[in-house]
């Protein structure tokens, strides 16, 4: 697949909330997930390992009250997208998440994620 | 400025050619990063980010296109797909397209991270 029809596809999956199949389908064995500085799990690697990190994310989501993905930006074999989640984490308030996700392709397949936000600030 | 205010600014000047100024939109400590690998990766503060641009303006020999494309904004980062088309003094053509992420803190750009591919520069 090329990176264009990658992006697609995880845009489409993640629009139907299936972020565990795209994982599965889409990503490399070898991937490395980073999240900002300051975040608990600020890097990643290997497929068992974000898809460990992702269910333990939807473990701890209450409830989601809707969502957004925008259509992915290409260049070359890198693409981006903003995801932005209306959710309540379980004991929290009720919160708009809003982050830029970098994705890099490599042989049809996802080896390389980074998100980009504030993590959040003390209250 | 919002972090769209920004966004809008930056691409607008960009897409003019203005470079100069659009480093204007720059924090005085702001940090720009390149693909790990790449010589100076890491650039902190606008004094040696414009120096570094000047050093990378000066080897350019001619310019013979390019493109700054629209930003798409999540809370307080943006990214901006931009293409280039140069012939570096002495290193031959070189077309390039990457994805530049900006962070955003008191409406000034506070971080810049560039994703592509850095084979292309000749590496």
């Amino acid at each position: 697949m090329t990176t264009q029809e990658v992006a697609n596809r995880l845009v489409d999956l993640c629009r139907q909330g299936l972020f565990m199949d795209a994982i599965k389908e889409l990503y490399s064995q070898d991937i490395v997930s980073i999240e900002p500085d300051g975040s608990p799990m600020k890097e990643v690697k290997g497929l068992d390992a974000v898809l460990q990190k992702t269910e333990h994310f939807n473990t701890m989501v209450e409830e989601t009250h809707g969502g957004e993905i925008s259509n992915p930006l290409v260049a070359d074999n890198f693409f981006s997208c903003t995801i932005k989640m209306d959710v309540t984490f379980k004991g929290a308030p009720r919160t708009i998440m809003e982050e830029v996700c970098i994705y890099k392709v490599k042989n049809g397949k996802i080896v390389y994620e980074e998100f980009f936000y504030t993590p959040s600030p003390a209250k | 400025m919002t972090t769209q205010e920004v966004a809008n600014q930056l691409a607008r000047l960009c897409k003019e050619g203005k470079y100069q100024e659009a480093y204007g939109l720059y924090a005085e400590d702001a940090v720009s990063v390149e693909m790990p690998g790449v010589p100076n990766e890491v650039t902190k503060g606008i004094a040696n980010i414009l120096k570094g641009f000047e050093t990378w303006a000066n080897s350019i020999e001619e310019s013979h296109g390019g493109s700054v494309g629209d930003p798409v904004v999540a809370g307080n980062h943006f990214t901006i797909p931009m293409t280039s088309d140069v012939t570096f003094k002495g290193m031959g053509r070189c077309k390039m397209e990457e994805l530049c992420v900006y962070e955003v803190a008191d409406g000034k750009i506070k971080k810049a991270s560039f994703f592509y591919d850095p084979s292309v520069l000749g590496g």
